[in-house]
């Protein structure tokens, strides 16, 4: 075994012709990368995923077969329907099954019976439930049933009978952005801070980890619980949301400082940090072009472990009247309707989100994987 | 002024006799037969004066019952080992029969759990609920308990009772006047243990004067006439009463102790003020609280005596049988049947859920109980062996919502006392879609009124715009605010957007989900509405401060709304609707305090003269006079009739009624004889 | 070193102190007080309390003077009598209810930290080396399911799935008969077999957390010149990969060692409630609800001890860890 990476020697492997050599020498940095980025085939189809799951984004209403917040009192928890693509008389198409329910007295709840003999066409762009998307009034949606009075539940209902499909699809929104900007915010305050603790060491350092102490010991809870109450009841969901999302960060960033500067203490006494000093480098570009990079595995690796707790913090948050409202939906929300006895036993379905969550942060891993390795130093 | 009676419920077979003769519900049985339910409402009536006059009528010899009581096998063993005194002197001379549905036999233990924290209401409801006088299980009238017989006299100023001679406490000392005087005395009217007396004890501002006649004998005397006095003794209010036995209590009282024994005592217990550790032994002055459950053997005339206490660090608490019950069955089998009790302690839902669903909980009608989790129960009755029975619920509404009418913002205040305004509000609900989307289609649409069951029963109250009409929601509303903007939202006078938050607590699923429903509704009508789920406390202490547009809660006083008239005029800081006149109601000098407009102040007026009637019947004439005050007022909106609620029992155990009213003022299940419930 | 650590420990007196100021302001973030909660609770019973009652309760327990004024009854009261308050809740001391619960907690933490490490070192640095490998994705998937998954909600599944196919149920840390024994190695044994499940769930998004990090950071190292110069000087694999790299990949993770213990105190919080754990968890959230103040405050107290004290040890092993770190 002569190399740790074997797709860094892949990488380097086609590079060593003649003619794309010379291609080599004159492409500029972020072709280089490109080139070796387009080489690691789980990277790229994961960044594809990215993109797709930022076009859901992008276009949820238009998506969404039906109002996410629309409830419907004959499908209390629905059991989702499956396609199939021929109607009873053989037409070809998609289509669901009639679903038909009553209500137990009893069990207090509604019975499905699934009735064969109907089928509910489905179709591409329909026009139902209205939106407004970059100002325009629009009711044109990518697909549901022909007759938009009717109701269909490809991923089953909730409890008020909302339709999870459509959830999912909207909350998409929520947990792949704000979320997100409080990731990159501690990010960048972690490496940052961190940095010139352990770069610079001494008093500055002392100050920079008793500050860390002391914003380690602040009890979450009852600073949630005091936020909920000090955030101006005329904000909009988001806005509140997005405000403890930037507290959050402004707590969360301790974690990786204390990474960063303990790698900064045992990396400055490194020979290429006391050559790259010798030589006259600014602290700056010793920091970032030398030092940084030593480590990026760990960043990605923190920043991705970073995401899900970001995207599943409203799950904590609303228990304490924090979270999102009504009509604004994300995945922690959807997550946070699932977790009681009652669902796990009768609409195990209302799990779905969970996988959601799993998908998009296994795809952002992935990718921030393969960027780091198209990036890698050493490979140059 | 009313004729004067007097109650002369010498014995229980009196009372019997007058049940059969007078066929009145009055009966002090155990439970009605499973299969009838006791018909929750046909005659809400507590304290039927004109059928317990009859009582008196009725007295005569009747025969008594067989003399000799039975026992429990394990207390006869120690009877045998000399370790008891027999049954007979234990129990007093004239124990109180009640009659149970079905004779039960001996043992077993009987399984619950309840929450960590406050939760004293789980042991209040099961065996707590030993007073001087009790609901009668189908909560219509008030019966004998530990006191035989009272009498009131004609103004409703003078409450005589005769104590029940011969009840001991559960360790063997005799339950007399003198413990109830150091209750008076000692808690109540020490001003460190009760810095305000309770206001069911007080009649025109003055704390009522107890005395002490002889040592089965006491007697109640009110300034003013205080015609619920007897009402309030049969609810929980008054659950501290017979709860203070004087000579355990005088061990941790500070008149009682000598100054280096206490100090000695708070050291060792990290007690600041002796009243923590008063409050923490024995009993707090309005009855809440663990303190009769936080001492192992505490003396006590519950059924069950604690056995393991329960602390904040308990994972279970355990009680057994109090071998100086008081009561026996029809053949004189002393109460109770069941042995043991063990409750566990949970801190949430879910684990009880389960266990419940595992048949390891053998009686239970809180905590789990939601309509939510009704199907998981449903479908696992068979594996865990149980059934399930209806509650009753007797509160007035689902969902009571709540409008600030003393809103601090002059603009808010003045558009939402219009009652133009609150109807088109009520008009713009779609009530129907609420009941079966979030109730599954149990109620019935409702403004918070006295149930159609029970004697105070309103019609307009109940009904008045409960029917879902955009046109005319929007009619009314066009009546108060008829401007609106490009997004066809409602403008205030002053040209902003009509904007209102309703905060409900997110414990509260059902609540919520409907809060949010109603949002929809009203912004349909061009409402600017926002539902704002959020901890019950700060919900509370926003109320409290006079902070809130809305808030949405449970309604209260379905069946009796005389103990409980918050939703129908603002009574007290639960009227969550007027939180300021509320206050000037209780307290004037309250900073908070407005004083009312006429018409509701007309209703304050009205409740005193409810308050001051003497009879049962010109109660219910003067209460109803004010429903139809509060019907022409409109003071808050409602969505349906409670859903019913549901509990769980073993499918052996019996004398569990099928149906079981609901409500804290009758603390259910206590008033149908949780101590004659057994194992088949 | 030692003069570091003589220095370290008069640094932490300051951080305490302020921690301690701010934790007791921040418990009082939230509107309100035990007076208000008390009668929201009482009011979801359907029992009502007067205004003039919960004035007489502030009045007791003095919640009507000045934070500072509280503050410093309390803060006193803990440096020189040990006298924590009293839970206005409980009618309790605070210490009464406190170390039983700390205890307990300890033991899961051990338990679950324990069941962390030997499920994730080896993992961990399986996939480092062997990156890209099936193995790997495998893993990689297995621990972001995790770390995406909330535990509480796997908990949930678990008692569910437990109680639907094997009848049983799982709650607390005792079998009945042994919840009021006295200790004995029966109940020992008792609570080892009750402890496993909630360690392993405890443990879950940790040692998710645990491979990935020990995976990057073996992967930062093993590009490093060095590993490979050691490889051409013909060291045995094995010796190459743990002598150095894994050693030095351990430093994230001894930096934030010292967290271990206050996270799993605080972060297991709604585990702990829903699968019924008689830990510090669940008191602790209760207290912050019903705002019982001196028990919450002691609490938090506790875990910022805690903190600052695992941040010191973690500083210590770092520098053993890794001798190139001087901390000037």
């Amino acid at each position: 075994m002569t190399s740790v990476d074997p797709q860094l020697a892949e990488t380097l492997e086609p590079l060593s012709a003649p003619e794309v050599e010379a291609k080599v020498f004159v492409a500029p940095q972020w072709k280089l990368v490109w080139w070796k980025f387009r080489k690691h085939k789980m990277a790229l189809i994961c960044g594809v995923i990215i993109i797709l799951i930022y076009l859901i984004a992008l276009f949820a209403d238009f998506l969404a077969p039906f109002d996410p917040s629309a409830t419907n009192s004959n499908f209390l928890y629905a059991p989702p329907q499956a396609l199939h693509l021929k109607d009873a008389q053989g037409n070809p198409g998609w289509y669901v099954y009639g679903l038909t329910s009553t209500v137990d007295p009893v069990a207090l709840r509604r019975e499905f019976v699934q009735d064969t003999t109907v089928d509910i066409p489905l179709k591409f762009f329909v026009k139902s439930w209205p939106y407004k998307f970059l100002g325009i009034k629009s009711d044109l949606h990518l697909f549901g049933p022909q007759d938009p009075t009717q109701s269909i539940y490809l991923l089953g209902a909730d409890r008020l009978g909302r339709d999870l499909l459509s959830r999912m699809i909207m909350g998409t929104r929520i947990s792949m952005s704000i979320g997100l900007v409080g990731v990159l915010l501690s990010l960048i305050l972690g490496i940052f801070l961190g940095g010139i603790s352990g770069y610079y060491g001494g008093a500055l350092d002392q100050f920079i980890q008793r500050m860390i102490d002391f914003l380690r010991s602040i009890p979450s809870i009852p600073l949630w619980m005091g936020l909920a109450a000090a955030m101006p009841l005329s904000w909009s969901p988001e806005t509140v949301y997005f405000a403890i999302t930037i507290i959050l960060s402004l707590i969360g960033w301790t974690s990786l400082a204390r990474v960063v500067r303990g790698r900064f203490l045992s990396l400055r006494e490194e020979d290429f940090v006391t050559a790259a000093r010798l030589e006259g480098a600014s602290n700056q570009r010793i920091i970032f072009y030398h030092m940084l990079p030593a480590f990026t595995s760990h960043i990605i690796a923190s920043v991705t472990l970073a995401i899900p707790s970001m995207i599943l913090s409203e799950t904590s948050l609303s228990f304490l009247g924090l979270g999102l409202r009504e009509p604004v939906v994300s995945w922690g929300v959807l997550l946070q309707d699932a977790q009681d006895i009652r669902s796990i036993a009768t609409a195990p379905w209302l799990l779905i989100p969970a996988l959601a969550v799993v998908v998009s942060v296994l795809a952002l891993n992935f990718l921030g994987d393969g960027l780091r390795d198209a990036a890698d130093p050493y490979a140059r | 002024m009313s004729r004067p009676f007097s109650y002369r419920l010498v014995s229980l077979l009196v009372l019997l006799a007058l049940t059969l003769g007078a066929c009145t519900t009055a009966t002090p049985t155990a439970a009605v037969e499973p299969t009838s339910p006791p018909a929750p409402t046909n005659t809400a009536k507590p304290a039927e004066p004109t059928a317990t006059a009859a009582a008196e009528a009725a007295e005569q010899p009747t025969e008594p019952p067989a003399p000799l009581y039975t026992e429990a096998p394990d207390l006869a063993e120690k009877v045998a080992a000399g370790e008891l005194p027999p049954v007979e002197e234990r129990l007093p001379a004239n124990p109180l029969v009640v009659e149970s549905a079905e004779v039960g036999k001996y043992g077993g233990v009987w399984r619950m759990g309840m929450r960590g924290g406050t939760d004293d209401a789980s042991f209040y409801r099961i065996l707590g609920y030993e007073t001087l006088v009790r609901w009668s299980p189908s909560w219509d009238t008030i019966i004998p308990s530990l006191a035989e017989s009272w009498e009131v006299s004609a103004d409703a100023t003078e409450y005589t009772f005769a104590l029940r001679k011969g009840v001991k406490w559960s360790d063997g000392v005799e339950f007399t006047a003198n413990d109830l005087l150091f209750w008076y005395e000692d808690v109540i009217m020490n001003p460190e243990l009760t810095r305000s007396v309770p206001g069911w004890l007080t009649s025109g501002g003055e704390t009522v004067k107890f005395e002490k006649i002889d040592d089965y004998t006491i007697k109640f005397t009110f300034a003013k006439p205080n015609g619920l006095f007897l009402q309030n003794l049969a609810s929980p209010d008054s659950r501290s009463v017979t709860n203070v036995p004087k000579h355990f209590a005088v061990q941790y009282h500070a008149t009682y102790l000598a100054a280096d024994k206490l100090a000695a005592m708070m050291e060792e217990g990290g007690y600041a003020a002796w009243t923590d550790m008063f409050v923490a032994k024995v009993v707090q002055a309005d009855g809440g609280g663990m303190g009769p459950y936080n001492v192992a053997g505490r003396p006590t005339l519950f059924a069950w005596m604690v056995e393991e206490p329960f602390s904040g660090n308990a994972t279970q608490v355990t009680l057994v049988r109090n071998p100086y019950y008081w009561k026996v069955d029809q053949n004189g089998q002393q109460y109770p049947y069941i042995d043991k009790m063990v409750f566990g302690v949970y801190q949430d839902v879910p684990s009880m859920l389960l266990k419940a669903a595992n048949g390891e909980i053998d009686f239970q009608m809180r905590h789990f109980n939601t309509l939510a989790n009704k199907a998981v129960l449903y479908d696992n009755m068979e594996k865990g062996d149980y059934r399930i029975f209806d509650l009753e619920q007797a509160g007035s509404n689902s969902n009571v919502v709540m409008l600030n009418l003393t809103h601090k913002d002059p603009v808010m205040r003045e558009i939402l006392q219009n009652k133009d305004f609150r109807v088109g509000l009520s008009y713009a609900i779609n009530r129907q879609d609420i009941i079966n989307t979030v109730y599954v289609t149990m109620g019935e649409a409702s403004q918070p009124a006295a149930l159609k069951s029970s004697v105070f029963y309103n019609e307009q109250l109940a009904k008045q715009f409960t029917e879902y009409d955009v046109a005319k929601a929007n009619e009314y509303l066009d009546k108060v605010l008829p401007d609106k903007n490009d997004e066809g939202f409602r403008l205030r006078p002053d040209g902003k957007v009509f904007t209102i938050v309703i905060e409900i607590a997110n414990a509260n699923i059902d609540q919520v989900d409907t809060g949010n429903m109603i949002a929809k509704y009203w912004k349909a009508v061009g409402i600017m509405a926002e539902a704002k789920s959020e901890d019950r406390s700060l919900m509370y202490e926003r109320k409290n401060n006079n902070d809130l547009d809305a808030m949405i809660w449970g309604g209260e006083g379905g069946f009796n709304p005389i103990l409980d008239p918050r939703n129908f005029f603002p009574n007290g800081n639960e009227s969550a609707y007027a939180v300021a006149w509320a206050a000037w109601y209780t307290n004037p000098a309250d900073p908070l305090a407005e004083e009312p407009p006429a018409e509701v102040k007309a209703m304050m007026d009205k409740y005193a003269e409810v308050k001051s009637a003497t009879t049962w019947d010109e109660q219910v004439a003067m209460m109803k006079e004010l429903l139809q005050m509060s019907a022409d007022y409109f003071p808050c909106l409602g969505i349906s009739t409670a859903a019913k609620g549901y509990g769980i029992a073993k499918n052996n155990m019996g004398n569990v009624p099928d149906v079981i009213i609901n409500s804290w003022s009758y603390p259910t299940p206590a008033p149908v004889n949780t101590f004659a419930f057994f194992y088949r | 070193m030692l003069s570091f650590i003589f220095r370290r420990i008069l640094a932490m007196i300051p951080t305490l102190f302020l921690a301690s100021i701010v934790a007791f302001v921040i418990i009082q973030l939230p509107p309100g007080d035990f007076a208000t909660s008390y009668m929201a609770n009482l009011a979801a019973m359907g029992d009502t309390v007067s205004q003039d009652t919960l004035e007489n309760l502030r009045e007791a327990y003095g919640l009507d003077q000045p934070v500072m004024i509280q503050y410093y009854k309390w803060i006193t009261g803990i440096i020189f009598r040990g006298d924590y308050g009293l839970s206005f809740e409980h009618r309790e001391p605070v210490s009464s209810l406190i170390w039983d619960r700390i205890w307990l907690t300890m033991w899961l933490s051990l338990v679950s930290v324990l069941l962390t490490w030997i499920i994730a070192f080896p993992i961990g640095i399986y996939s480092a080396v062997k990156q890209y490998s099936a193995g790997d994705y495998i893993f990689t998937l297995i621990g972001f399911i995790g770390v995406s998954v909330p535990a509480f909600l796997v908990a949930l599944v678990l008692m569910y799935l437990q109680f639907k196919y094997l009848g049983q149920t799982t709650s607390g840390l005792f079998s009945d008969e042994y919840i009021s024994a006295a200790w004995s190695w029966a109940r020992v044994k008792d609570l080892l077999a009750h402890l496993w499940l909630p360690a392993l769930i405890l443990g879950l998004s940790g040692t998710a957390e645990l491979i990935r990090i020990l995976r990057a950071n073996l992967l930062d190292e093993l590009r490093r010149p060095y590993v490979i110069t050691a490889r051409a000087k013909g060291l045995p694999e094995w010796k190459a990969i743990l002598k150095y790299p894994v050693r030095l990949a351990l430093n994230p993770f001894v930096s934030t060692l010292g967290w271990i213990l206050p996270g799993l105190i605080s972060g297991s919080i709604i585990l702990s409630q829903v699968m019924n754990l008689p830990t510090t968890g669940p008191l602790l959230l209760r207290s912050l609800q019903s705002q019982d103040m001196y028990l919450a405050g002691s609490m938090i107290l506790v875990l910022s001890v805690a903190t600052v004290l695992g941040t010191f040890v973690s500083d210590i092993l770092l520098a053993l860890l890794d001798p190139r770190i001087r901390y000037q």
